[in-house]
């Protein structure tokens, strides 16, 4: 096992968490004994093969998954101790996450699909809109903000769920595979505006992707290999 | 974007299983709707039949223990002049009383000189009779065809006899019969009276032998200058167990001990139909229930089935279990509602369509064909909206726990 320090300032760090899954009397292990420390502001990728765990990293890395063992800290939050609801709440402040399919909701227009996020924690409705017509600004979606998912392209599909991974202002944002589903143009561009929005929010972004150009574009790539951390660089 | 907006979108994705599921409430809630308006029509043509035709008011103080033991010992419950002028002086002083008036009862042959058969006779007043027989039951005053005798003018020797017994003895108008029953001391006495007139009692049990005499011609009769029994209709019969309990009490206070049976109490008929038609009800109920209880699962068991990963999105992004919970329990609730919203104007079509064709029936224990129509009750009505309501959150609940509960890994990973 490799102990992985990214940088000295400590947002995320794990200590050797695996997760396993029960596939009938099988279990499979996805993830095997994983130390790795994030610090906060980060551009990071995770690379792997299929199978490799990259996906149940990211999971456990955005808290909608627990693992079999080993510690998971945020902030020095050691977040396999809080309850379900807790634990949401956690996310919902300080975890953004883009889904490689977007998974926006349809019957909500680009506005409400970003609004969503904030009106969970119970924010007024008239903030919650106001927050999210800025973001979708920010990310080149002002002309857009009525669009339902449908009407839109699926650069601008991705565009909408950065911009509500982002609403909420939180520590770090979690892609998988972000630009799996677009061109090669699209992808670039929803790279270059992550890439922005790391360097003007600080925000940490932790993303997994097969393609190359955007591995050489991160500041750190983490590999990972049949559930081992390989190798940084 | 608030749970009533969002949930009300989310009926809106799937329009045609929304439609089944809105109509499958609709529909419950029209037949409960129909079966409910027909009963109460039932029930209320019973209550009228028993406060009105049957001179039951809707309280009768007698004597403690009259009910018990009165035919046995008649002479010893009989309010002697005096007592019965008290009775009347403190019932007729409370407030919600509309009229008081004395009664009493006998039994015995009656014959048009070539047959006999059995009566039973009851002796009314005839100008408390006028008033009682334009008492108001569920907003109808007095019920159609009602006779009593004139207020004014009257013979005192003359009778109104059971439609039924007027056909067994075949008497008409005009002719005589002669009353054959006993004083209450036990000694035959008869008399000859003249028949004024006959009408349907409304029960089959009492139109075959029932007999409406004058007080004073029955006081003679019977010997007495009392009577057996107050009979007391009220302003507001709702509140009859109050009533009760305070005349009860003024009475015991004025030296008076006496027993209260309210209309439903004497009237054993009515008591058989309501409980035996409540029984239909509730079942019926609960079956309706129980099938829009499954509909509504059924829907949102695809529902959720058909958006697990959304429900896994929105738990990803920071929604809570009971705000999911919470968003497919209004989904169901606005289909519960609108269902129930639907279903009123159509139940006022058939009611309005069954006014207009006039079909008219003979209820079960009666004598008398009444209106096929249906009466409604907002409190009933209302009471069906809510337990629909309640049963279309319950079948959310039951669904949308689950999938809740799941892992947000696992919802994601489906579909």
């Amino acid at each position: 096992m490799i102990q992985e320090v990214i940088s000295a300032t400590k947002l995320i760090d794990f200590e050797g968490v695996s997760k396993t899954y029960q596939l009938g009397n099988q279990r499979i292990p996805a993830l095997k004994g994983i130390d790795l420390t994030i610090e906060s502001g980060d551009f990071i990728a995770i690379a792997g093969p299929s199978g490799s765990g990259k996906s149940t990293l990211l999971n456990l890395l955005a808290l909608i998954d627990t693992p079999t063992s080993g510690d998971i800290r945020y902030n020095n939050i050691d977040v396999s101790t809080l309850s379900d609801d807790e634990r949401t709440r956690y996310r919902n402040k300080e975890i953004g996450i883009v889904f490689q399919n977007y998974n926006l909701i349809p019957v909500l227009d680009a506005l409400e699909n970003v609004a969503f996020a904030l009106q969970v924690q119970g924010v007024p409705t008239k903030e919650c809109l106001k927050r999210a017509e800025k973001i979708l600004r920010e990310v080149g979606l002002g002309t857009h903000l009525h669009h339902r998912p449908a009407n839109l392209s699926g650069g601008q599909k991705q565009r909408v769920a950065i911009a509500r991974a982002l609403v909420t202002n939180p520590s770090v944002v979690i892609a998988d595979e972000p630009t799996a589903a677009l061109d090669s143009k699209t992808g670039m561009e929803i790279l270059e505006l992550m890439k922005e929005l790391n360097y003007t929010k600080n925000t940490t972004f932790i993303f997994s992707t097969h393609d190359n150009r955007i591995i050489d574009s991160v500041h750190h790539v983490v590999y990972i290999e049949d559930g081992f951390l390989m190798n940084r660089y | 974007m608030n749970y009533l907006q969002f949930a009300y979108r989310n009926i809106l994705r799937h329009r045609r299983r929304s439609f089944v599921t809105i109509m499958t409430v609709c529909l419950g809630f029209v037949a409960l709707g129909v079966l409910g308006g027909f009963l109460n029509n039932i029930f209320s043509r019973l209550k009228g039949q028993a406060v009105v035709a049957e001179r039951f008011g809707h309280l009768t103080f007698a004597k403690k223990g009259f009910y018990q033991n009165g035919k046995l010992e008649p002479e010893k419950y009989l309010w002697n002049a005096k007592e019965l002028e008290t009775l009347l002086a403190v019932v007729r002083q409370n407030i919600d009383v509309e009229l008081a008036t004395p009664r009493l009862r006998m039994f015995g042959v009656t014959s048009n000189g070539k047959a006999s058969t059995i009566f039973v006779t009851e002796a009314i007043v005839p100008e408390d009779d006028q008033k009682l027989i334009k008492t108001n039951v569920d907003g109808r005053s007095g019920i159609e065809g009602m006779v009593t005798f004139g207020a004014r003018n009257r013979d005192n020797s003359s009778v109104i006899v059971g439609s039924e017994l007027a056909s067994m003895l075949k008497i008409k108008k005009g002719q005589n019969v002669t009353l054959l029953t006993s004083t209450k001391d036990g000694v035959a006495n008869a008399v000859d009276v003249k028949i004024s007139g006959d009408y349907n009692t409304g029960n089959p049990a009492t139109n075959d032998k029932f007999i409406l005499s004058d007080f004073s011609l029955a006081q003679n009769l019977y010997d007495t200058d009392g009577a057996e029994r107050v009979i007391v209709t009220l302003k507001n019969p709702e509140n009859i167990e109050i009533v009760k309990a305070q005349l009860i009490e003024e009475l015991a206070d004025a030296g008076l001990q006496v027993e209260a049976k309210t209309w439903d109490e004497l009237s054993p008929s009515y008591k058989k139909v309501t409980t035996l038609f409540g029984i239909i009800f509730r079942v019926l109920t609960i079956i309706i229930s129980v099938i829009v209880l499954l509909t509504v699962l059924n829907t949102m068991q695809m529902v959720v089935s058909e958006r697990t990963k959304e429900i896994g999105t929105m738990r990803a992004i920071g929604m809570l279990r009971g705000q999911v919970i919470k968003l497919f329990c209004v989904e169901g609730l606005i289909m519960g509602v609108l269902g129930c919203l639907l279903a009123i104007p159509i139940l006022f079509a058939i009611a309005g369509l069954l006014q207009v064709m006039g079909i008219s029936f003979v209820p079960p224990v009666a004598s008398v064909a009444v209106p096929l129509v249906m009466m409604f009750k907002i409190k009933n009505l209302l009471l069906v909206f809510a337990l629909f309501s309640v049963v279309a959150i319950v079948s959310s609940f039951l669904v949308s726990r689950k999938i809740a509960a799941q892992q947000i890994v696992d919802s994601l990973s489906r579909g």
